[in-house]
């Protein structure tokens, strides 16, 4: 037995996982099938894997993930990098319901907004809040730099700031 | 200043986390991974028997037809199945063993078995089994080194879903080839003993065959 068990490692990172497949298949089922496939090739490579240092298993992971989504096919046809959102959807803070305040109804609209938001911004708000990957993390992951992730997150909230008060529809 | 919208994605990502049962996630992963062993336990058990069986026929007809060469030019050819032993002969070139695919390997070891029934009636067939079968681990030993390193090479980047074709063969060491397809990418080789192809989905890193290339292409 190496560092860390399977079972921390599943603790760690499952999470991670399932909310980077899920931000590219958009699909819950492929997304736990996928997250299973993942955690099965670290089976295989505990050993070798509960040696390794956080940010290179983390990366690995990340990795395998990717790749898994890609192998299947319905999944290639993703959008272009270059498709980015207009900087017109600048909002006000004060306009924003409260989190607490907001109703049921509002939280399915964030959901669905953020489910049709292009490729390289869903990424970005799935694996920054649900993942809990910091902004230099998910630069690293997607090759581009934390400047580039920034200015999509900003983006990717306006966007759905606009949605959340009935602005126009993803 | 908070901002709301960083809380409003906090919370719904905090919902959506709690509806996933990562319990019973971890629970399928365990479950898919005795599927795997089992399956792999029944498909190392079929390629060594069809290798086996194969190897032991292939033997034994050679001897077969020494034999009847060197005993005289006017033993009637009738005493020997030359249509059998052309089929041994041709089944020599072509077997494989195939990876991931227990179906594959069951038809060949079921194709097979045909042929080796009526060739353990040979005497000359039991008498070469000693050889063949260190004939056979030797292949296998190689074969398998092959596979298991580039597995190794494959998994360290991450990705294990290819497939590997061993064909035996006779003949000298061939280029490798590496074709990238529509679909898939194969990559192809020889060496003195067998025949290798591998397939990979095009999904994968270019890096990755890259190496299996160089690393088969180094043997």
């Amino acid at each position: 037995m190496g560092e860390r068990s399977f079972d921390a490692i599943y603790e760690q990172y499952s999470k991670m996982v399932y909310f980077s497949a899920y931000s590219i298949v958009k699909s819950e089922s492929d997304a736990m099938d996928i997250t299973q496939d993942v955690f099965l090739r670290v089976l295989k490579h505990e050993k070798k894997l509960s040696e390794m240092d956080d940010n290179y298993l983390k990366n690995w992971l990340y990795r395998v993930t990717v790749n898994r989504c890609m192998d299947n096919r319905r999944f290639l046809k993703r959008e272009a990098p270059s498709d980015e959102l207009p900087e017109s959807y600048v909002y006000n803070e004060s306009e924003l319901p409260e989190a607490a305040a907001l109703t049921n109804e509002q939280k399915r609209i964030v959901k669905e907004a953020i489910d049709a938001l292009p490729d390289i911004y869903r990424e970005c708000v799935i694996l920054h809040y649900y993942s809990n990957l910091r902004y230099e993390e998910i630069a690293a992951f997607l090759g581009v730099s934390e400047g580039t992730i920034k200015s999509r997150m900003s983006r990717a909230k306006d966007r759905l700031s606009v949605l959340l008060k009935g602005g126009e529809q993803a | 200043m908070t901002d709301k919208m960083d809380n409003i994605l906090n919370m719904i990502a905090e919902e959506e986390t709690s509806k996933i049962d990562f319990e019973a996630l971890k629970q399928g992963v365990f479950e898919k991974r005795k599927a795997q062993i089992k399956k792999r336990r029944a498909i190392t058990a079929y390629a060594s028997m069809a290798a086996s069986l194969l190897i032991v026929f292939g033997v034994g007809t050679l001897f077969m037809g020494t034999m009847a060469k060197s005993e005289n030019d006017s033993a009637p050819m009738e005493m020997y199945d030359m249509e059998l032993m052309q089929d041994a002969k041709a089944d020599m070139k072509t077997t494989s063993i195939v990876t991931d695919s227990a179906e594959s390997v069951k038809e060949e070891v079921a194709e097979d078995n045909g042929i080796y029934d009526s060739v353990t009636n040979s005497t000359a067939a039991a008498e070469t089994k000693g050889n063949a079968r260190a004939v056979i681990d030797n292949y296998k030993r190689i074969a398998y080194e092959k596979m298991e390193n580039g597995l190794k090479e494959y998994y360290s980047n991450g990705e294990d879903n290819f497939t590997v074709i061993i064909t035996y063969k006779e003949g000298e060491v061939s280029d490798a080839l590496v074709e990238v397809g529509e679909e898939e990418t194969r990559c192809t080789f020889s060496s003195k003993v067998a025949e290798y192809e591998i397939l990979l989905p095009n999904s994968t890193d270019y890096d990755i065959i890259d190496a299996l290339y160089e690393l088969y292409t180094q043997n």
